[in-house]
């Protein structure tokens, strides 16, 4: 019997503990993504037909489509939008945060209130406060002149502008969070010093507490990043007009005529996008 | 087309403000904001017994039952209804014997009445002998509404005409415009960007081209 060495068996053991997390990572996650590239070669039929292959079709009839093209430019505005939104508004908050004043503890805790309340309850809320004529909102706007029987949030041409407003405050709190930690823990040593050689507040923002937030924003953009270019929910529940890419990757897998073969290669279009914004992005920006 | 928007906009200026969902409408009409609207037959419970209207509105108006008057066609060149008959079919494959005496079970006298019961007024009998049967109309919902009332909606099947669905034949064309909400979409576009009938019949137009492909 071969004598396996220390390193060996410690290799070995790792294997056997963290198998169980690849096993279920390998059946919740890379069997969906393979099953969807693999479907969409098809096109997939909604009776025990069986499914056709049709090679390419799916994809070339998708970068052709202008529908495609148009949705895709709006869900990288909205992307963009609620990204930088999210960050100069959580940024704004946490350095007041970092201020001492009464009450602060309180204050702190109810600004996790939109990021932490289940979303279907706020969406209800919203819509509740901008309803044409009872609400609230928008009686309190009749006394300054003007018609309340303005519908902000159902009309669809406003629908962009919603979804993102909405999203930004939505999600401003977990920015606000990241950015509030990391700022606790930067040494007041190098305001002290900074303020010694004179520098003004907007010095000490720009030399001191930017470069020290640079990885915590980069990484916060990040996730936000990928997690609102896939958003669903949150847009779906407050307009069904807002036609970003998860929504149209929706309605073509399953409203109208399902063509659920054109929703699949859509999915892997947008796999292979992000996978390599994601890799530029972390070489260049976080510098890994 | 055009004539048919030019219809709608007009009657947009009567409507309650905003764009109204399903359950605008509904919470609208019971509450006595607008006076009347478009909706299907599963309004009945909503308007007839009063736990269903309380879990919509939080009160109860008793009135509302007797006040409540149905349209159940419209008229321009002919009179014509809204409406959807649900079949059971039978696949290819299934074992067809057993099948249809499934079917025949459930379109037996008792059974069917029991089945379309399970939403009073909101489905209603395809067969004549069961819409005017006694055993139909006993139902706390529907009694409330009295015969002639009943009778009128369910005749409102001799005159259901969809687009889909022409002279006994299926215009897949339309089906597909239908399950993309074109047309819904077109009025909701009129509505919000004020759009004359002509634009809005010009838009739908793309749009139906876009959806069909051509």
């Amino acid at each position: 019997m071969a004598v396996m060495s220390l390193r060996e068996k410690d290799a070995r053991f790792g294997w056997k503990l963290v198998l169980p997390t690849v096993i279920i990572i390998a059946l919740l996650i890379l069997y969906p993504v393979f099953y969807n590239i693999y479907l969409s070669f098809f096109e997939v039929s909604i009776s025990d037909a069986p499914n056709k292959f049709v090679g390419l079709q799916n994809y070339k009839e998708i970068l052709t489509d202008s529908s495609f093209w148009k949705s895709f430019g709006i869900t990288l505005l909205f992307t963009f939008t609620t990204v930088i939104g999210s960050i100069l508004l959580g940024l704004g908050v946490a350095l007041l945060m970092n201020r001492e004043f009464p009450g602060r503890g309180i204050v702190r805790a109810l600004l996790l209130l939109p990021y932490v309340t289940p979303l279907i309850a706020i969406v209800f809320a919203w819509k509740y406060i901008f309803l044409p004529i009872d609400g609230p909102l928008m009686k309190f706007l009749a006394y300054f002149g003007m018609d309340p029987g303005n519908d902000f949030v159902n009309n669809p041409n406003n629908a962009f502008w919603v979804v993102s407003i909405f999203n930004i405050w939505r999600n401003f709190p977990f920015v606000y969070l990241m950015l509030l930690s990391r700022l606790q823990s930067i040494n007041s040593d190098y305001y002290e010093a900074a303020e010694i050689d004179g520098a003004s507040n907007w010095q000490k923002f720009v030399h001191i507490t930017l470069p020290e937030l640079y990885f915590v924003i980069a990484s916060v953009a990040l996730l936000r990043g990928i997690w609102n270019f896939y958003k669903f929910d949150e847009v779906y529940l407050m307009s069904k007009f807002a036609n970003t890419l998860p929504i149209y990757i929706y309605e073509k897998a399953f409203t109208g005529v399902p063509e659920q073969g054109v929703a699949a290669a859509i999915a892997t279009i947008l796999f292979v996008i992000m996978i390599s914004l994601i890799g530029i992005y972390v070489k260049k920006v976080l510098k890994w | 087309m055009i004539e048919a928007f030019r219809f709608y906009k007009e009657l947009g200026k009567y409507s309650k403000p905003g764009f109204t969902t399903v359950l605008d409408a509904l919470k609208g009409y019971l509450n006595g904001e607008t006076a009347m609207i478009f909706y299907s037959t599963y309004i009945m419970d909503d308007i007839a017994v009063e736990e269903v209207q309380k879990g919509r509105i939080n009160k109860f108006n008793p009135e509302l039952v007797k006040n409540t008057g149905f349209a159940n066609k419209m008229i321009n060149t002919r009179p014509t209804s809204y409406g959807q008959v649900v079949a059971l079919g039978i696949t290819k494959n299934a074992n067809k014997e057993e099948v249809e005496k499934f079917v025949k079970f459930l379109m037996a006298d008792k059974n069917y009445v029991y089945w379309v019961h399970m939403a009073p007024g909101g489905m209603n009998p395809t067969r004549k002998s069961i819409a005017e049967s006694d055993a139909f109309l006993d139902n706390p919902v529907l009694k409330r509404y009295g015969k002639a009332k009943i009778a009128e909606i369910v005749g409102a099947l001799d005159s259901v005409e969809r687009f889909e669905f022409i002279k006994g034949k299926v215009i897949t064309d339309m089906s597909k415009l239908s399950a993309n909400f074109v047309i819904g979409k077109a009025i909701n576009y009129m509505f919000a960007n004020d759009w004359t009938p002509q634009q809005t019949a010009m838009w739908a137009q793309k749009e139906a081209e876009k959806v069909l492909g051509k």
